[in-house]
């Protein structure tokens, strides 16, 4: 009885309909407040020998609170915050996702931000998580390898109906460290730009085409940035911030229609170290990190379900052999109410580079419920 | 007897879905058209496009003018014999204007909590009653009629329509448009349930009107094209 009693509860809860975004306001300003919660149990399939088994735990991925603010002379105000990542000590866990202020032209296709915010680097990277049918990023741009978000300015400004759009800014380069310190004893800045072209009309930013579009769309797009610093950071890869030059660009093409989505993406960081000892005496200034993402989508309607398939895969630096990070990942998403009220489930296939003996982590499944409000 | 009962059931909720044709497909010289309406005493058209402003159009989709009124995050527009009613999302007002003019009279808000981006998505003024239909887009999507002075009167759903980007009304009947769906509703008289439907074959289709007999004009937004359509007897 008390069985049935939890299982009427539960599932009374799962199928009532998010509702998400709520605003107030006055007659000349408006307030939205939104957020999402996402909670997740991890499963590593560790070796029988091994000892620290340290990954399989319940977790809090998300608990964000969105705060969006406009009014009639179309300035436009955003805070994001993560609550979790008030009790992380992983540096890619940003309590602070957005702070900004921004103004729009009266026919939205220009617009002027200030403040701290992501980069415009990276179609993967600037997606949101929370509309992905995958519970991480891949590993190329989930923030261990360029900071995604920076303190600087970003001009926007679209043609053609947003056909083609230019973003470009300028930033402190020191990613989390930017929000209330000091830049690099250098004082150099961080410059990023994307350019993207979609056809046969705009292209929104959605990984999955859950209004089945009945025309196929496309779109492709090309980043860059630059930045010079003195010091070297990153936990994982040493390349989040370099000792030298670091040029980092990247170029995608993401195509749509009646529910089926690919997107396909070259990421590269070109780092030329002001210390030659990082070049492992090849006869060469520079070093090359690289990434390669290749996704597709499947919406089903009928089903209320999303199926899709990542090969991801990442090289630290090309001066090493064989050291190259391998992943395909399969994902399910049952759309309880769409993307507001959805249970997710990842599974991390880890493969083995050539030349390499080992995969290079364990294969892993995530299964997490994500409510959005 | 119960499953003749079922399949009774079944026939009597099953709505005819039909496909809707396209004739002619023209660019727009604006961009992000969100809604076009019939103008009374007019044969030209009003649109709302560039997310501010107001423009009329021919019937064979030529740009006429820009007139002066503009606001911000414009997304739905209809015109009774006396006014213009013409919402804003963002801060969920709806403006009313002197149909010959187009000048604004004044400004209603009705703020229902929804978010900024799901305000009134779409109006249609029923000649018939006298009074103005309104829909927000999504999460959640309804129906507010509202009196001609935009005094809300009651609010309600209409089951198998869950967004909505444009209204009109022709022949006694709400048509709907919903862009996700990328499908066009008749309503039944009562505005209580679906009657008829139709598959629209374009992109992020806003702005439904119909132009003469079962063909309709509808906007995309998102490729900024001006479309004909026949609706196809099913």
């Amino acid at each position: 009885m008390k069985i049935k009693l939890f299982a009427v509860l539960v599932l009374g809860c799962l199928v009532t309909r998010g509702v998400a975004q709520f605003s107030i306001g006055t007659f000349d300003k408006n307030l939205q407040i939104s957020g999402y919660v996402t909670s997740f149990y991890n499963h590593r399939f560790y070796d029988e020998a091994e000892l620290d088994k340290d990954k399989n735990r319940f977790n809090l991925d998300f608990a964000v609170l969105r705060f969006q603010g406009s009014d009639e002379k179309r300035i436009r105000y955003e805070l994001q915050v993560n609550l979790p990542a008030i009790y992380s000590t992983d540096p890619t866990d940003e309590f602070l996702m957005q702070a900004t202020a921004e103004y729009r032209s009266k026919s939205n296709d220009f617009g002027f931000q200030f403040g701290y915010d992501k980069l415009p680097f990276s179609w993967a990277s600037l997606l949101p998580q929370n509309q992905s049918a995958f519970m991480q990023r891949a590993e190329s741009i989930r923030g261990k390898t360029f900071n995604r978000r920076d303190m600087g300015i970003t001009l926007t400004k679209g043609f053609l109906n947003k056909r083609l759009v230019f973003t470009g800014g300028v930033y402190t380069g020191e990613g989390i460290n930017s929000i209330t310190g000091d830049n690099d004893p250098n004082g150099k800045l961080l410059y990023a730009g994307r350019v993207e072209a979609s056809y046969p009309a705009r292209y929104r930013d959605e990984e999955i085409d859950e209004n089945h579009t009945a025309i196929p769309r496309v779109k492709i797009g090309a980043d860059a940035s630059y930045t010079e610093k003195t010091r070297t950071t990153g936990v994982d890869y040493p390349i989040l911030t370099v000792d030298g030059k670091k040029t980092s660009y990247s170029g995608d093409v993401t195509a749509s229609w009646k529910g089926l989505s690919a997107h396909a993406e070259l990421i590269t960081f070109r780092v030329q170290p002001n210390d030659t000892l990082v070049l492992l005496g090849k006869p060469t200034d520079y070093y090359l990190a690289q990434g390669v993402i290749l996704q597709m989508n499947y919406h089903s309607t009928k089903l209320r379900s999303v199926f899709a398939v990542r090969y991801d895969e990442f090289n630290p630096n090309d001066l090493v052999v064989g050291d190259n990070r391998q992943t395909v990942s399969l994902a399910y998403n049952y759309l309880i109410d769409g993307m507001n009220n959805v249970i997710k489930v990842h599974y991390f296939y880890r493969l083995t580079a050539e030349n390499a003996l080992e995969p290079w982590s364990e294969n892993q499944l995530r299964i997490g419920w994500q409510i959005m409000f | 007897m119960r499953t003749i009962l079922t399949l009774a059931l079944l026939l009597s909720i099953q709505q005819v879905i039909a496909q809707a044709d396209v004739i002619r497909r023209s660019s727009m010289s604006v961009a992000e058209p969100s809604d076009i309406t019939s103008w009374p005493g007019k044969e030209n058209y009003l649109v709302l496009a560039d997310k501010a402003f107001l423009y009329e159009y021919a019937p064979d989709g030529t740009q006429i003018k820009r007139h002066s009124f503009e606001s911000l995050d414009v997304e739905a527009i209809t015109c009774s014999d006396k006014y213009c009613y013409v919402s804003e999302e963002t801060l969920q007002r709806i403006h009313v204007l002197d149909v010959v003019t187009l000048n604004e009279i004044h400004a209603v808000q009705w703020h229902h909590g929804g978010g900024r981006n799901e305000g009134v998505e779409a109006l249609v003024w029923l000649e018939d009653s006298r009074n103005l239909l309104a829909s927000t887009e999504k999460d959640p999507q309804f129906f507010t009629l509202f009196n001609e002075a935009v005094q809300p009167l009651f609010s309600f759903r209409v089951e198998g329509i869950n967004e909505v980007s444009a209204l009109t009304y022709y022949g006694g009947h709400v048509y709907v448009l919903s862009d996700e769906q990328a499908t066009i509703y008749m309503l039944s008289k009562d505005l209580k349930k679906v009657e008829m439907q139709w598959s629209v074959p374009m992109i992020n289709p806003e702005g439904l009107v119909f132009q003469q007999g079962e063909k309709v004009i509808v906007l995309s937004d998102d490729a900024a094209q001006w479309v004909e359509l026949k609706l196809n007897k099913p």
